[in-house]
């Protein structure tokens, strides 16, 4: 499973070789594209030459397809990957600021590097002015601390914004991209001056755009359900169900609820409707399962936000549950368990003073598993002492009686992912 | 008596040679970029060896300083190795890469590439002001065009696809603003 480093099987020397390797490649891709030359990079903006839309959106276009082709492939773990998290506003402002910048100075960071290489003297003083705009980045960032840290929304994707699995938004990321170079060749075409070199379109380009709109069909077409995410991650998993190594008793539930000072327990309760009116825990989140995996992507964040965070799934018995938990370990959600013997375990050890009072009643045993196997006076909810006074957070004397009733099985792995990267 | 070329002017007189079609640069880029994720789980990038190199100079002129300002205290002061980092390898790789395509295709010359109505000298003062307001920028968007929009843009970041299309909306807008610049 990709990428290597995650699995830290180079070392550091062999990390530093790729390094290099791959930054003699990206000078590379930069320098025949024409851009250790300020005056051809620039041509783009006047339409002399329509060289950076064309480089710049084919390498996004091309590498976009080869990771999405391989995450789809199962080969390369996306969750793991280095993508930029969203800062909204200081985006906004800072992009606005390169794009005057570009035109202005007549490169970018990385084309300054490239250029300067290739002796282009105003290169040098774009790195010089360069240096001296990080400096004063560096000095003033104080007195606008605030806003360079506000409207964060962490790891967001375009999945999340067009709510649609990457397959779909690669495929049409292809169409827009293949489009803008339609115009893009038609506006060079048309605007440049007679002195400037002709868009050249290649004779190839119909069929590379064919081939190129096959290939992220193809990616869409395999993007794997979770079902078949659960398969790639069945072999490590699936031995942990049958070993009852995920489904926490209702005592250890409760016991890691008490304990929310330290962790984050999100109970998830994936029945339906009625079920769930009847009785549930407080504190659960009712997510019936069909809407389970729209709501992976919050999931996420909170996990983001709170590394020590439990997911905990619940259903009558444990069938949903498990269902439930397998689609959050086919989406890699940290931390998930089950609610071990459904709420009917729970009832039976924690509904005592239910069925005393007769809120709460057993009821014949009907050959259905997946149901509850009570009867309920009305439909309270967690209105009743097991669904309530048993998951409370505070209630220590609970805690007390039930802590030697239980082998753990709950065990919260810290996070995972890259250290850091980007342009950090 | 014929004048003997030193081995450095010998790489400056090689013949120039046009460059490649951009979609073929392209293609580079994007393998390289794949590669890069597939391998070491991050992008490509370039803005951040700025910000190393800033910390660098300033710890060597004033530590104490260092300790004062949170954006350099991520990577310089005390023990640390501003460049200790997998972006100076990348660097190194690229300059590498540079000399040998440019020297290569006959581009590595001492020249100033400029508009027609610009001088030298003025090239070179908006060169440096443009590098002070890219970098800038590309430190308020926590990246530049290789960190954010092609490395975010290929990894489907939503900040990054904002990012890139305001400045290349901000770059069209400037270049018509200033055309006599490069026109």
């Amino acid at each position: 499973m990709f990428p290597l480093a995650s699995i830290n099987a180079l070392g550091k020397v062999g990390l530093a070789i790729v390094e290099i390797l791959i930054g003699i490649g990206f000078a590379f891709g930069l320098e025949i594209s024409g851009f250790s030359n300020s005056y051809v990079l620039t041509g783009q903006f006047y339409f002399r030459n329509g060289r950076v839309i064309k480089a710049m959106f084919t390498a996004i276009v091309v590498a976009m397809i080869l990771i999405f082709g391989s995450v789809a492939l199962g080969l390369l773990d996306y969750e793991v990957i280095w993508v930029d998290p969203t800062y909204l506003w200081p985006g906004v402002v800072g992009g606005a600021l390169m794009g005057i910048g570009i035109i202005i100075g007549g490169y970018c960071p990385g084309t300054s590097l490239v250029s300067s290489t290739a002796l282009k003297k105003d290169a040098w003083f774009f790195v010089l002015g360069g240096l001296v705009g990080t400096f004063l980045f560096s000095e003033t960032e104080r007195l606008f601390h605030y806003f360079y840290n506000s409207s964060f929304y962490g790891r967001l994707t375009l999945m999340d914004i067009f709510h649609a699995n990457a397959g779909t938004v690669v495929f049409w990321m292809t169409v827009a991209a293949l489009a803008l170079f339609w115009v893009n060749e038609w506006a060079v075409n048309k605007l440049r001056r007679e002195d400037s070199e002709p868009a050249a379109t290649p004779r190839w380009a119909p069929i590379a755009s064919v081939v190129v709109l096959l290939v992220a069909a193809g990616v869409w077409a395999i993007w794997p359900t979770w079902q078949q995410r659960w398969n790639q991650v069945a072999d490590t998993q699936a031995p942990l169900l049958q070993q009852r190594q995920v489904q926490a008793s209702p005592q250890e539930v409760a016991t890691t609820m008490n304990k929310t000072k330290q962790l984050n327990t999100v109970i998830v309760d994936v029945r339906d409707d009625y079920d769930y009116n009847l009785f549930h825990l407080r504190w659960s989140r009712h997510i019936p399962l069909a809407n389970l995996e729209s709501a992976i992507p919050e999931f996420k964040k909170i996990v983001k936000e709170t590394p020590t965070t439990v997911f905990i799934v619940v259903s009558d018995d444990e069938g949903k549950a498990t269902e439930a938990w397998k689609m959050l370990e086919a989406y890699k959600v940290p931390n998930a368990y089950i609610l071990g013997g459904g709420l009917n375990d729970w009832i039976k050890v924690f509904g005592e003073e239910d069925l005393a009072e007769g809120k709460i009643m057993e009821a014949k045993a009907n050959g259905n598993v997946e149901a509850l196997h009570y009867y309920f006076e009305a439909a309270l909810g967690s209105r009743y002492r097991a669904a309530d006074m048993y998951a409370d957070p505070e209630n220590e004397e609970v805690l007390e009686k039930i802590k030697d009733q239980f082998v753990p099985k709950i065990k919260v792995k810290g996070p995972t992912g890259p250290a850091g990267g980007g342009c950090g | 008596m014929a004048e003997k070329k030193s081995w450095f002017q010998k790489l400056i007189d090689r013949p120039r040679k046009p460059y490649a079609n951009p979609y073929v640069g392209g293609v580079v880029l994007g393998v390289t970029l794949f590669l890069s994720l597939l391998i070491t789980a991050n992008g490509l990038g370039a803005s951040a060896i700025f910000a190393r190199m800033n910390g660098f100079l300033v710890n060597l002129v004033a530590p104490s300083h260092v300790d004062r300002v949170p954006q350099l205290i991520k990577v310089a002061g005390g023990a640390k190795n501003p460049f200790n980092n997998w972006i100076t390898w990348e660097v190194i790789g690229v300059i590498i890469g540079a000399f040998a395509s440019s020297v290569y295709f006959g581009r590595f010359k001492p020249e100033t590439p400029r508009g027609p109505k610009v001088s030298e000298k003025g090239r070179w003062i908006m060169a440096f002001f443009g590098g002070m307001i890219f970098l800038y920028g590309a430190r308020m968007a926590r990246g530049c065009t290789s960190g954010q929009v092609l490395s975010g843009g290929a990894t489907l970041s939503a900040g990054s696809w904002l990012i890139g299309l305001v400045m290349f909306a901000f770059a069209f807008a400037t270049a018509a603003v200033v055309r006599k610049l490069w026109n």
